[in-house]
């Protein structure tokens, strides 16, 4: 590796030339610049159940007073980038000033580490959770930490989703849901959820879109979002690299080149797919769906290809049909989506949105990754590690499709 | 020597499994899944050990392979990159050089081929140049895919030529 590494402890140079170069929307400009400027801080040590336990405490006083009790706390497994931990508050519910009856209700406390894979907002994310409320299955969000004001790290707490991300009868060998089998029977009925999950995201009342606070608007016949979005990534490409890949730049030259306007405003989710929606095992219904911190506003066809990313399903027992997150193929994923919809799935955008996929995927892999794990920044950096050599495909995915567009 | 490093690889494999596994509260669920990817990791390094240094000369000649097509192509601003490609010939066939120079010196090429890419002064150009890295970059993409199967990530396996090709350069010849 390259002796001088800036990246290991930027100073403010570094920091106002890199803002400067790549604009992005306030909030993440906001958390991108803390990011950096925590870079040479300390790693991730190990916090006490005891200490979240705490804060949480903390922040939910500072939002109803005393009138609850914290029990049952637990750490929670589940993702690859925040600490969890599940808890049962017993309290007057969120009516009024907690007036509502008496009640015990099970919670999650999501946490940054000091860095993470993908370096979100908290505050947009408790933000698009509420937006989702009655579009499609979501938790509910209660409080928000944005700061790290009495947790040790930026953290939200919402409601504990009954369900598993994978059939408890068939174990996968991958983390972070990847590659997840369902089975030939469970497959089916999840898919119809599934898609019309998708369907609902996307086609989201503009008027509502216009509520969201933390979230720049993003305009019909206009490429400024997806510019902006690859600014984003550029961005944590230059923040977080261990050295140059030149391919990197190849795509990214080309992504701007590109860009196609917005044919219709949606919220994209950003990790649409297996293992980042709960579902019940005994009605075989989706619980909620997760993961929200990547959603933006753009383009409904980054999440078609995201979801029917090679990495993400696997081949059905007949060992010729691609099952896309595990669930049906993707030429029936997108028919069916068009008739959810009402919103045309254009081959053109797909081929665009599957080299963004594939550029962003690398630069949180080969980037991101293992600069996080590299200085210890998480509290699993060994998860984190192993997930970056995904990052190996995705790259080798990304160069087969320029060759084709080129 | 001993206890070589193989040696002490798998007997610290042996101790987490057979004794360590055992002990791991059933109930902490972030520690079962984070000492079973531990235990996996150290599987993949035992097994990927030996070859480290042959990966390493490879991945630099791939540099400079890279840096030989985004050559061709260019119609100027090529002393950067033919500067780190002489160096990094020199360093090859230097055998007291160890491998943490030899990577600083393929860093040091993909840094000079980035640059151009970023600076191709016409359209052109910069289409040339786009085309030669893309070509250029598969031989390095394939060695990193098939170094990387153990992790499961490969959809299709089958479709990533021998590691031992790639590493021989024998697959890049074939290609």
């Amino acid at each position: 590796m390259n002796t001088v590494d800036i990246r290991s402890a930027p100073d403010a140079e570094f920091i106002q030339a890199i803002r400067r170069r790549f604009p992005v929307e306030r909030e993440i400009d906001r958390v991108l610049s803390r990011k950096l400027a925590g870079r040479s801080g300390p790693g991730y040590t190990a916090i006490p159940l005891e200490t979240l336990i705490e804060g949480t405490r903390k922040l939910i006083r500072s939002q109803i007073g005393d009138g609850f009790i914290l029990g049952n706390p637990r750490w929670l497994q589940g993702g690859a980038s925040k600490l969890q931990m599940a808890f049962d508050l017993e309290w007057n519910g969120p009516e009024g000033s907690g007036g509502g009856e008496r009640r015990v209700t099970p919670m999650v406390l999501r946490m940054e580490p000091p860095e993470a894979i993908v370096e979100t907002s908290r505050k947009r994310e408790f933000e698009i959770l509420k937006l989702m409320r009655g579009v499609v299955p979501v938790p509910p969000c209660y409080w928000i930490d944005a700061e790290g004001e009495h947790l040790p790290y930026p953290a939200l707490v919402y409601g504990f989703a009954e369900g598993v991300t994978k059939p408890q009868a068939r174990p996968s060998q991958q983390v972070s849901g990847i590659g997840t089998n369902f089975g030939p029977q469970l497959r089916s009925v999840l898919a119809d959820q599934f898609v019309s999950a998708l369907a609902a995201i996307h086609t989201i009342d503009a008027t509502r879109l216009a509520t969201l606070a933390e979230f720049e608007p993003a305009k019909v016949g206009s490429n400024a979002s997806v510019l902006r979005q690859i600014n984003w990534w550029r961005r944590v490409w230059e923040e977080d690299r261990p050295e140059d890949v030149p391919l990197v730049d190849v795509a990214t030259r080309w992504l701007i080149a590109n860009a196609p306007p917005l044919d219709h405003v949606s919220v994209v989710h950003g990790d649409f797919r297996a293992g980042n929606f709960l579902f019940s095992e005994k009605d075989q219904r989706i619980t909620a769906w997760l993961d929200w911190e990547l959603a933006v506003l753009g383009d409904r066809h980054q999440d078609l290809t995201w979801t029917t990313g090679a990495h993400f399903g696997h081949y059905a027992e007949d060992g010729k049909t691609f099952l896309a997150s595990g669930l049906l193929p993707a030429e029936e994923l997108f028919r069916r989506y068009e008739k959810a919809s009402g919103l045309p799935v254009d081959p053109a955008r797909l081929k665009y949105y599957r080299i963004m996929n594939d550029f962003m995927s690398t630069v949180h892999m080969l980037a991101t990754a293992w600069r996080v794990a590299n200085h210890g920044k998480t509290h699993q950096d060994v998860v984190v590690a192993w997930i970056a050599m995904i990052g190996n495909v995705i790259v080798g995915k990304l160069r087969d499709s320029l060759e084709e567009v080129l | 020597m001993v206890p070589d490093i193989d040696l002490q690889l798998r007997v610290v494999i042996k101790a987490l499994r057979e004794v360590v596994a055992p002990a791991v509260d059933p109930d902490n669920r972030l520690a079962i899944e984070q000492f079973h990817l531990s235990l996996a990791t150290l599987a993949f390094v035992e097994a990927r050990l030996p070859l480290v240094r042959k990966r390493v000369r490879r991945e630099l000649k791939n540099a400079m392979a890279l840096a030989g097509a985004a050559l061709a192509v260019m119609k100027g601003g090529a002393a950067p990159i033919t500067a780190e490609v002489v160096a990094a010939r020199a360093a090859l066939g230097d055998a007291d050089v160890d491998t943490g120079e030899l990577e600083a010196h393929k860093s040091r090429l993909l840094a000079a081929v980035s640059a151009a890419v970023n600076a191709s002064p016409d359209a052109a150009t910069d289409r040339a140049l786009a085309k030669a890295v893309v070509a250029a970059s598969k031989p390095q993409f394939d060695l990193v895919r098939a170094w990387g199967l153990p992790s499961g990530f490969e959809p299709d396996p089958a479709q990533v030529p021998p590691l031992d090709d790639l590493i021989s350069g024998k697959a890049i010849n074939q290609q």
